[in-house]
């Protein structure tokens, strides 16, 4: 394959007064994924290149950042595809502050999804001597298993303009975690994640853009759970269910 | 450029069909806010300047060209806002839980194949 250039944004917060573009230049074996080409480039060209990585295939969501413009994982991205026009250009995800390069802090991404309690919150019969069998059918786990599958990549977040306009918007993958367990008949905490959901700034933020299903890169529907939350809600408010 | 000043809502990244939906149904729905106000101005003035000889004398100027095609303009916006807020609404009530995507088609498609139709009957008329 021809010679292909790299485009990628550098930042180094105790230096650099604004942003800047570098240009590497690289000859792409066959089957090189971004990733790839980035640890090649930060070990032959360039040491002080940022970025964050670690298993490169696809499970950790450590590597998601702006490939030509659109968030995706450089370890699920070959540079062959990517470089349509001879050029690819890296950039750090958007609406998160850059540390250094293409590494972002992701502490509000954290913070928000604690906030959802993305964990199984038991109901109010008391716990058994020994041990608590809370068996989920498997017709029921399938329900749920797309959802479980989200690896926190962040990669809905820099898409979704939502997110972008508001800072505040729980955003798609805290709500997609909401919904995981919000949808386990095994779960009881509606009522303690009701706060954070039922609030301009929870599920009714999301206006079906549906950005964050076209970015998922487990190919999780963020929009269709989103809006099953939506309207759980709104089925509470219209009191057509009881005390769900 | 501080990396903070990036755009993070409307920053061009290859948009796909939902963002161009979502885009859509805001601009077309502030054109027709602007239109309707447009509308009931100009009915008030008319009805205020001279009654109905002076209507039916700005109706034989608004309905020859140019004034024509402005009008095909509005009937596209009104069919594309209406044709993607049916596809919202259906999402909305989980009757397009999965199908979203498609139904943007199924609809916005027969619209624009009625605007098609519609205003090639409509210009034919007007020759």
């Amino acid at each position: 394959m021809d010679e292909i250039s790299f485009r990628i944004f550098r930042f180094d917060p105790s230096r650099d007064a604004e942003a800047r573009y570098q240009l590497y230049r690289i000859r792409p074996e066959p089957g090189l994924t971004v990733l790839s080409a980035l640890v090649n480039l930060r070990e032959e060209q360039d040491g002080s290149l940022a970025f964050r990585a670690s298993c490169r295939s696809g499970i950790c969501g450590s590597d998601a950042m702006l490939i030509n413009g659109r968030a995706r994982l450089a370890c699920k991205t070959q540079v062959a595809e990517a470089a349509g026009d001879g050029t690819v250009t890296l950039e750090p995800l958007r609406g998160f502050p850059v540390l250094k390069d293409l590494v972002v802090d992701q502490s509000d991404f954290w913070e928000k999804l604690v906030r959802v309690k993305p964990w199984l919150i038991p109901g109010p019969e008391p716990a058994p001597e020994r041990e608590r069998l809370m068996r989920l059918p498997a017709q029921q786990f399938d329900e749920l298993s797309r959802a479980s599958d989200c690896i926190f990549c962040a990669c809905c977040y820099a898409e979704c303009p939502m997110e972008g306009r508001h800072r505040a918007y729980l955003g798609p993958a805290a709500l997609v975690k909401a919904y995981r367990f919000e949808a386990d008949p095994r779960d009881a905490g509606s009522a303690e994640r009701r706060g954070a959901l039922d609030h301009p700034d929870g599920v009714w933020r999301c206006h079906h853009v549906f950005r964050c299903t076209e970015a998922c890169p487990k190919e999780i529907d963020a929009a269709w759970a989103i809006q099953q939350l939506q309207r759980r809600l709104a089925a509470r408010h219209l009191r057509l269910k009881g005390d769900a | 450029m501080r990396p903070e000043e990036r755009d993070t809502t409307l920053d061009v990244g290859g948009y796909r069909l939902g963002m161009w939906s979502f885009l859509g149904q805001r601009f077309t729905g502030l054109l027709l806010t602007f239109y309707l106000f447009l509308h009931l101005f100009i009915i008030a003035q008319v009805t205020r300047a001279g009654g109905p000889v002076t209507f039916s004398a700005l109706a034989r100027v608004l309905e020859r060209p140019p004034y024509l095609y402005l009008d095909l303009g509005l009937v596209a916006v009104v069919l594309f806002h209406a044709a993607n807020g049916v596809r919202l609404i259906l999402f909305e009530l989980n009757m397009a839980a999965r199908s979203q995507g498609r139904l943007f088609w199924w609809l916005v498609g027969p619209a624009g194949l009625i605007l098609l139709l519609g205003g090639a009957v409509l210009l034919a008329g007007v020759r």
